[in-house]
């Protein structure tokens, strides 16, 4: 994974000044620490997880009913001791989600990240994926075929 | 001038759908003087509009109307409500197609009496022969600027094709290049030459690649013989009192009703649209829905066995520059007796974005959409390779599209629902590409292996197949149906079985040759 070079103005970094519309900022901690175990790039600021709970909090505006199921989940995410999430080890974290793996909560949040997590151009360059091409002309003058490690006689 | 017909003008060609079959036919019809309408149900998006980013252009293009889904197939549990990634725009799946324009081998044409007796599968000869459509490939390729044909030089390979080259040829693969694609290689027919953009799937903003909505579809309106009527979705066709079809009832984009008027009518909805109209029109006289004497209409629905490999090495590969899926290798699309399955299969190099490699692997059943592994196969984007193989799927009459019985659309015409099993010779295939897939990728040097399961497709094929008999199919070589002389298929809907090879080359080629029919016919005065 690159360096978090040439990430400027990404749209999640403004996360001071984000209002959220229906998701209390308790609930709003919570989510981002279960996707830091459910998708642990570590590196990643946390604005970057934001980003997606801030998609979450859209969805409520729609779905009214969206805080109360994703705080129920959360309260559902209980070390096999009956602890809550918060007072959770990172490995009894993961255990928690393992068993929780098949619920609607989850398997929402999952499918959730995966569609807003890797599509924000802000966190593309952390991958080292460049994005639109057209209007520089594709990739042609910029390295299309500039694979090093393959010599040409091996084709 | 594009042209503007009147809805009682009975004296039109009416095509539903813009796509590789539809757009094309309306162009060639249009060029011999006949006075074409297309109907297309979705906008006319313009090149320029289109988007490099895989969501949004997603978003823009693809058709997204609710299916529902049966069957033992992945897609039935991994995107129950999106069976096929086919587009709703001007030029229909030609916008996202990734360009492969691959001929039919010779033994594809008559699975029947080369496979033989496949418990279970529904084969049959086309009642057409390779050296038949051999003119009408020539053609094709030359309207498409195919590489590798017509003295057009092949593409450059890109970074993901040199990879997977170089594997192919350490484990002793002959045929393998950057394929031939409807991607100019050099300017052509008006056209620039590829710019590598990478965005192959999401439109043609760079116009070097070939779709119905930046040649067939102007060159046709150019005419003045050729209609294109954006954001009408047909609804049903009508047939008059003798049993022909006399023309069809549409809603525009605001639900108004119209009632178009034709003298012949050819549907080219791509294969699950295709028959729901079909079945849609059931009236008095044709109570099993039109052309469907044989209750064959929606049946043997195809979609070639397929599925994806990705690599991960050491070092970068940056996949993602260059076009989607130019690198081929042909060596596995023989029918060779000595394998566990019959037909055979082509690797064609894919990659995706950020975003949809995301998707793509959560599919992955040992990755399982989350957790660390997941995360550090992301983490090497940067560093992978891909390729897709797509290879002939069995014929079964129970794969199949049917209306459903409660759910309807916001037309309230029932939505149209898909039932897929797999054959045991499509997971026996399926299984042999894979282990060649990491055998090419282990190579030169792959540290992983990410297999990912047949996900919506592209290719639907089947559904209002050619037959030489009226009872075994739909249609006749021309693909006029059997019932109805004045209707006909006109899209991959007609294709008697699926071949190996990726089909847009086929369709298009089919629709050259059904454009002379019809004009033969029409000057018989036959229809």
């Amino acid at each position: 994974m690159n360096p978090p070079v040439g990430v400027t103005n990404p749209a999640s970094m403004t996360s001071e000044v984000y209002m959220y519309h229906r998701l209390h900022p308790e609930l709003v901690g919570q989510l981002v620490s279960i996707y830091r175990i459910m998708f642990p790039h570590n590196g990643v600021p946390d604005e970057f997880y934001e980003h997606v709970v801030r998609k979450l909090d859209d969805e409520a505006e729609q779905n009214q009913d969206l805080p109360r199921f994703l705080s129920e989940g959360v309260e559902a995410l209980k070390g096999q001791t009956g602890s809550a999430w918060i007072g959770l080890s990172e490995e009894a974290r993961l255990e928690a989600l393992e068993r929780a793996e098949q619920t609607p909560f989850f398997q929402m949040l999952r499918s959730d990240f995966v569609m807003y997590f890797y599509s924000n151009p802000a966190i593309w360059p952390r991958f080292g994926y460049e994005g639109p091409s057209n209007d520089q002309g594709g990739y042609l003058h910029r390295g299309f075929n500039d694979i090093d490690w393959i010599k040409g006689e091996e084709l | 001038m594009p042209r503007t017909f009147d809805l009682d003008d009975s004296s039109l060609v009416l095509i539903i759908g813009s796509g590789a079959g539809g757009g094309t036919l309306g162009n060639e019809l249009a060029q011999k003087g006949i006075c074409t309408l297309i109907l297309e149900a979705g906008p006319r998006i313009e090149r320029e509009q289109h988007i490099d980013d895989e969501q949004q252009s997603f978003a823009q293009l693809t058709w997204l109307d609710k299916r529902t889904t049966s069957g033992s197939w992945e897609v039935a549990k991994d995107s129950p409500n999106f069976p096929a990634w086919t587009c709703k725009v001007v030029g229909g799946t030609t916008v996202h197609w990734a360009g492969c324009s691959l001929r039919f081998q010779e033994h594809e044409f008559r699975t029947k009496d080369v496979y033989g007796n496949i418990p279970g599968a529904s084969l049959l000869n086309w009642p057409l022969t390779l050296a038949e459509l051999e003119p009408y490939y020539d053609k094709a390729e030359d309207k498409m600027g195919v590489t590798g044909t017509h003295e057009i030089p092949f593409l450059e390979a890109d970074n993901n094709q040199i990879v997977m080259a170089a594997g192919a040829k350490k484990v002793g693969y002959k045929e393998y290049s950057t394929g031939n694609m409807a991607i100019n290689s050099r300017p052509r027919d008006g056209r620039p030459a590829t710019t590598q953009d990478g965005f192959c799937f999401q439109g043609i903003r760079s116009n070097a690649k070939w779709s119905t909505l930046n040649t067939e579809i102007p060159k046709g309106e150019a005419t003045g013989n050729l209609e294109v009527r954006p954001q009408c979705h047909v609804l049903r066709i009508e047939h008059d009192k003798s049993g022909r079809v006399a023309g069809v009832l549409y809603a525009d984009k605001e639900g108004n009703h119209h009632r178009q008027r034709a003298r012949i009518v050819c549907v080219a909805g791509n294969s699950i649209e295709t028959p729901r109209i079909l079945l849609n029109s059931a009236s008095a006289r044709c109570s099993e829905g039109l052309a469907n004497s044989s209750g064959q209409v929606g049946r043997n629905y195809m979609r070639h066995t397929n599925g994806a490999v990705w690599a991960v090495f050491d070092k970068p590969v940056r996949m993602y520059r260059g076009n989607t899926m130019a690198g081929l290798i042909k060596d596995e699309r023989y029918h060779k007796p000595d394998r566990e399955f019959v037909g055979g299969y082509y690797m064609e190099t894919l990659h995706l974005g950020l975003s949809f490699l995301a998707g793509n692997i959560s599919s992955n059943a040992d990755l399982r959409g989350w957790g660390r592994e997941f995360a550090r196969t992301m983490e090497a984007y940067e560093n992978m390779a891909g390729m897709w193989f797509g290879g002939e799927d069995m014929p079964q009459e129970s794969n199949r599209v049917t209306l459903h019985p409660t759910e309807k659309d916001q037309f309230g015409v029932p939505i149209p629902h898909v039932h897929f099993d797999d054959h045991a010779n499509d997971i026996a295939m399926r299984n042999h590409a894979y282990k060649r897939g990491a055998m090419v990728y282990d190579a030169v040097g792959a540290t992983r292996i990410i297999r990912t399961p047949p996900r919506a497709s592209s290719h639907n094929l089947g559904t209002c197949r050619q037959s030489a008999r009226q009872e075994d199919g739909v249609c006749n070589k021309w693909g006029q149906t059997h019932d109805i002389k004045n209707l006909f298929i006109s899209d991959g809907s007609q294709f008697t079985t699926g071949a190996a090879a990726n089909p847009t080359l086929t369709i298009v080629a089919l629709a050259i040759r059904q454009a002379d029919y019809i004009v033969d016919q029409m000057a018989k005065q036959n229809i």
